[in-house]
């Protein structure tokens, strides 16, 4: 399991995504934006970048995605083994990179709707600059994940 | 108009090299994208001469290449001094490190001497002068 310690996920809601990989998904994504899913207000800046990134993930691998950037997972052992060798670190690469190698590493994707409450502390990274240079940097990243190394074996 | 086509060619070298080294996870996006840009607009570059051309005579020189010469090296002065402060801090970083390790390193050690006093190896913990 992963989970925001933010107070974001309802821990209640982790017994969704286990049944999902019980049911054989390798990776269960509790989503915000999928049909079922509560209610979840974004500013628009970031619902336009939730957007472009959810329609560019889910032209890759080939299976709708509405939201890349969750962090409410649950993992089998498959995935597990496979992340332990090969886990991006950068920020927001984690949830959106992972994703697509999990795709290419051939592990059974399966989104949940799940629903977000407030955060209980902290603060939402955001500026317009920051975000939209995120965007372009991971619209790079999912151009080249296809061809890309194991984070590994990089330097 | 070779000048041109020299300068599209390098820039789609350039170009193809970011994209590899990134491929093999040497070099970070964040860098990519800057180096991506420059071979982006090395390639605006050698298509839009007359642009060039124009802009120089506005600002009063004679040659285009001049201009886009002064403005590369601009750039790329610009781009060395911003990466030696961020090599300065770097360093800083893993000196600090290395340090807090190597102190608490020393602690452990210590500790374990104080627990066993037959493995003291002298009147000074060890790690300090290790290196």
């Amino acid at each position: 399991m992963q989970i925001d310690a933010d107070g974001q996920h309802d821990p209640a809601e982790a017994a969704l995504l286990l049944r999902a990989v019980d049911d054989g998904a390798d990776l269960a994504i509790g989503s915000r934006f999928a049909p079922g899913s509560g209610e979840y207000e974004v500013s628009s800046g970031r619902r336009f970048s939730m957007r472009v990134l959810a329609r560019l993930v889910s032209r890759r691998i080939g299976q709708p995605i509405t939201d890349t950037t969750s962090g409410y997972r649950a993992y089998s052992a498959r995935s597990i083994a496979l992340f332990a060798e090969d886990y991006p670190s950068a920020y927001l690469s984690d949830t959106v990179e992972s994703l697509l190698i999990a795709h290419y590493a051939g592990l059974r994707i399966l989104e949940v709707p799940v629903s977000m409450r407030e955060r209980m502390g902290g603060v939402a990274s955001n500026s317009v600059l920051r975000s939209t240079y995120h965007l372009i940097r991971l619209m790079l990243v999912i151009a080249l994940s296809r061809f890309r190394r194991p984070v590994s074996k990089g330097n | 108009m070779r000048l041109n086509i020299t300068l599209l060619i390098a820039a789609l070298l350039l170009l193809a090299f970011v994209v590899e080294v990134v491929r093999r996870r040497r070099l970070s996006e964040s860098y990519a994208l800057l180096w991506i840009s420059v071979a982006v607009v090395g390639v605006v570059l050698g298509l839009a001469r007359p642009v060039i051309d124009r802009v120089s005579t506005a600002l009063g020189v004679s040659y285009g290449s001049n201009l886009v010469f002064a403005v590369v090296c601009l750039f790329l002065l610009v781009v060395a001094v911003n990466l030696s402060v961020h090599v300065s801090r770097l360093e800083g970083k893993v000196e600090r490190l290395a340090q807090e390790l190597a102190l608490r390193d020393v602690t452990r050690e210590d500790r374990s001497v104080l627990r066993d006093p037959t493995t003291s190896t002298g009147d000074f913990p060890r790690g300090l002068d290790d290196e």
